[in-house]
């Protein structure tokens, strides 16, 4: 399932995946395959992710 | 980088020098030569054109230091969770791919089936299609490059040695090595090495176009 909360906080903030990437200490095809569904991502990253995007961990990966 | 530019830069013309004054003497005293084997300047030529040839070898080695430093820049090689996760799935594919090709060698040793390789070769074709399962499942699922090395050196370093390795196989290949007795030799390894390179090459190309295109969709 598309995670749509985390592009929409990325895109809130003007970063584009690469620049998220390089933030948290990713690849971009790891922010990519977050935002697309493919992978889930462990909770140290998850934590990590939301530090970055000023969001809680419910915000952006709670249950819609 | 620049100290290395400029000795790599000075080795070069020195080397440029020496080829010149070795041909340019092999040139005039060509004739000399020919009747005089022991001659002193026969001895310099030929000083002359190999101390250039090692020199254009030390301009080389050079070259292929610094991009390799370009590649990996001082802190080590890191991967994140998703890459080290994937670079496992993609060995243990690789793994299973050299065990079917074991079990296939073994039915057709068992169905005593006409040879077409030394058991050597096989061995270097099994493992050589293990590393590019593993490698073209790595470069496709952008696991392959480290997150703070320069993926375009990393490609550029690759398709030197891409290269050699072909050139050496093609070599080979011409000299009538690979194949003795109808029977597939070990001498194989460079021409295989080099298409399996030039095939993790070409899905390091074809991944980066697709990268272009999902980046931010």
């Amino acid at each position: 399932m598309k995670n749509l909360k985390l592009k929409s906080a990325r895109a809130a903030l003007d970063l584009s995946q690469q620049e998220l990437a390089d933030l948290v200490g990713v690849s971009r095809q790891t922010i990519s395959s977050i935002e697309k569904g493919d992978y889930n991502p462990t909770i140290n990253l998850c934590r990590a992710i939301c530090k970055v995007l000023g969001k809680t961990l419910d915000e952006l990966f709670g249950e819609e | 980088m620049k100290k290395r530019k400029i000795t790599a830069l000075v080795l070069l013309c020195i080397s440029i020098l020496l080829l010149i004054a070795g041909l340019l003497l092999a040139f005039i005293y060509g004739d000399t030569f020919k009747t005089e084997s022991n001659s002193p300047l026969l001895i310099v030529t030929i000083t002359c054109i190999i101390l250039a040839i090692l020199l254009i070898g030390a301009v080389f080695g050079i070259f292929l230091v610094s991009l390799s430093k370009s590649a990996y820049p001082t802190k080590p090689a890191q991967f994140d969770e998703r890459q080290i996760l994937i670079s496992g799935k993609g060995a243990e594919y690789g793994l299973v791919t050299v065990a079917l090709i074991a079990l296939v060698m073994l039915f057709w040793d068992v169905a005593e089936l006409p040879q077409f390789a030394e058991p050597g070769a096989l061995l270097i074709l099994a493992t050589l299609l293990g590393f590019l399962v593993y490698s073209v499942y790595r470069v496709w699922h952008g696991a392959y490059f480290v997150i703070n090395g320069n993926p375009k050196y990393i490609t550029s370093l690759f398709g030197v040695y891409t290269a050699i390795t072909l050139l050496i196989g093609i070599s080979d290949l011409l000299d009538g090595k690979l194949i003795e007795n109808g029977l597939l030799t070990h001498h194989c390894l460079m021409l295989s090495s080099g298409i399996v390179f030039l095939f993790v090459l070409a899905t390091m190309g074809l991944k980066a176009l697709k990268d272009r295109k999902d980046e931010d969709a």
